[in-house]
């Protein structure tokens, strides 16, 4: 059963993804929030069930990323619809959003990580664990900010939201990178490399800090800001699965 | 001049050419392999002057790459001089100074990142077996004893089957260790046990275990050193650390509450200034967050 186990959280999560979506396509607040719920607790459980099997907390991996990312943006996804009641359009990118993160992980083995002799290191664990916590927040921003792009009557709400989101996420992944740069420094004796996985980084954190530094007239247009907004997200997004 | 210098039109572009020669970097790092292993292994200097004569393209790459991160330092010095000091001074608000505060950070992270490229002594993979010694500098490291407490078979067999045995049950990472002493003109510095992901520290002298390996027929048992002397990484980390804690504190106390009205997406991080941009002609109104 256990070695299924897996397979059925990472089913039934993107069964109540599709169900979500359906229902906030269809304007029913009230069950795409059950069912929200239920995402949430089912990819809850899924956390549980990598931290006690492995003894860390999740890491990285088709299974243990895309659980752990999904759980976070869900918490998210509830949290600011519960202080700024339910905003369709958000919900129905966010619901898509993690969709897509579930559906692109078919085909991959969906299974715990081996072990390995590191993991039971903090800086390892926070180097990991911080990348998938920013890509949630990056990627529940990059929502935001699509969601701001396509809405009718733009209100700030959606913006501000993506703004805040950003800049947490980018205070996560400086920290994870932090993190990281200790590993390093006490596995190689340097405190960063030369390396694919460098450069990669390093392109995350230009990208949010060129978000943060658009030009004035650049900045007056929505479409090329709520594009550049999504830009963190979707490479986050892409470095963890296809690093 | 200045002004020029310091704008956030400059900032975005030079950002976006560095994102490009970083996904250039991706590219050679797939194609060129071995020379960014070399890149890792010696100082710049020697590697510059090393792979010149065999790969010319990844050098020109590497100094583009360098003027890049001179302009954005430049930009970021004449910003924060410039514009984002006399704004904080004049306004007298926290998070204006909290926001040049963090620049200066930056620009000082940044230089550390160039300098730790630059300065200091390295020498990597040193092998090492019990009762050898290593000169290092005016230093001299002399290894005598290597305890590991897993399967040799694991040390035998090949980098890819390694991986999948190493787990935390076969390599009990406390109990595995090297015996070394840290020697200047015949003076004991440090006698400590080192293990990996633990490394011996001296000032800014630093012996990391690398790996155990064993060699010979007579299966005798060593580790892989890394000898590092660089003053800067204390700093580096301790800015680093703080230039994170002043953007989590920048984003909270500047913490957006929507209105629920129309509105332009806000801006990220600039504070409020008026007359940017004067390099297109008009006046810019950054507001702040």
């Amino acid at each position: 059963m256990i070695p299924d186990l897996p397979l059925v959280i990472y089913w039934l999560v993107t069964g109540m993804t599709a169900l979500e979506l359906l229902t906030a396509g269809a304007h029913l607040p009230t069950l795409y929030r059950v069912f929200l719920t239920l995402r949430i607790c089912t990819c809850l459980a899924g956390v549980v069930f990598i931290t006690v099997c492995t003894g860390r907390p999740p890491l990285f991996g088709p299974f243990e990323a895309a659980i752990y990312i999904v759980f976070v943006m869900g918490v998210l996804a509830w949290v600011f619809q519960k202080n700024w009641g339910h905003q369709t359009v958000f919900s129905l990118f966010s619901s898509l959003g993690v969709l897509v993160i579930l559906l692109v992980q078919l085909g991959n083995p969906m299974a715990l990580n081996e072990d390995y002799f590191m993991y039971g290191n903090l800086w390892v664990n926070l180097f990991f664990n911080l990348r998938l916590l920013a890509a949630a927040f990056l990627a529940h921003g990059a929502s935001q900010y699509l969601g701001h792009m396509v809405e009718k009557k733009p209100r700030d709400l959606l913006s501000t939201g993506g703004r805040n989101t950003l800049l947490v996420g980018a205070c996560v992944y400086l920290t994870s990178e932090w993190a990281g740069s200790l590993w390093c420094l006490n596995w190689f004796g340097d405190s960063w490399q030369w390396s694919r996985g460098f450069f990669k980084a390093s392109i995350l954190f230009l990208l949010i800090m060129a978000v943060c530094h658009l030009p004035s007239s650049i900045n007056k247009n929505n479409r090329i800001q709520g594009i550049s907004g999504i830009l963190p997200g979707l490479f986050i997004i892409w470095m963890i699965f296809y690093h | 001049m200045i002004q020029r210098l310091g704008s956030v039109t400059l900032t975005f572009y030079t950002l976006i050419v560095l994102i490009c020669l970083m996904e250039a970097g991706v590219l050679f790092s797939t194609a060129h392999g071995e020379i960014f292993v070399h890149m890792n292994e010696v100082q710049i200097f020697e590697w510059i002057m090393a792979t010149w004569e065999k790969a010319p393209l990844p050098v020109v790459w590497f100094l583009s790459l360098c003027l890049c991160a001179a302009v954005l330092f430049m930009n970021a010095v004449c910003c924060s001089l410039g514009r984002q000091w006399s704004l904080a001074k004049k306004s007298g608000l926290f998070k204006n100074w909290l926001f040049f505060f963090l620049h200066c950070l930056f620009i000082m992270v940044l230089v550390c990142h160039g300098l730790i490229l630059a300065l200091g002594e390295k020498q990597s993979r040193v092998h090492l077996f019990p009762g050898q010694d290593h000169s290092f500098g005016p230093y001299e490291i002399q290894l005598a004893d290597v305890v590991f407490t897993g399967d040799p078979a694991i040390l035998k067999a090949p980098k890819k089957q390694q991986r999948a045995l190493m787990t935390r049950k076969n390599i009990r990472i406390h109990e595995n260790h090297a015996l070394l002493t840290l020697v200047k003109n015949d003076r004991i510095l440090a006698r400590q046990k080192i293990r990996m992901l633990s490394p011996l520290r001296y000032g800014s002298v630093q012996v990391t275990l690398v790996e155990f390996v064993i060699q010979g027929a007579d299966d005798r048992l060593g580790v892989v050193l890394t000898l590092t002397d660089n003053f800067l990484n204390t700093f580096f980390f301790l800015v680093y650390a703080i230039m994170i804690l002043s953007l989590a504190v920048f984003t909270l106390i500047t913490w957006k509450r929507p209105s629920g009205k129309k509105q332009n997406m806000p801006p990220l991080s600039c504070p409020e200034t008026k007359g940017e941009n004067r390099l297109e002609g008009r006046e810019t109104q950054i507001r702040p967050d």
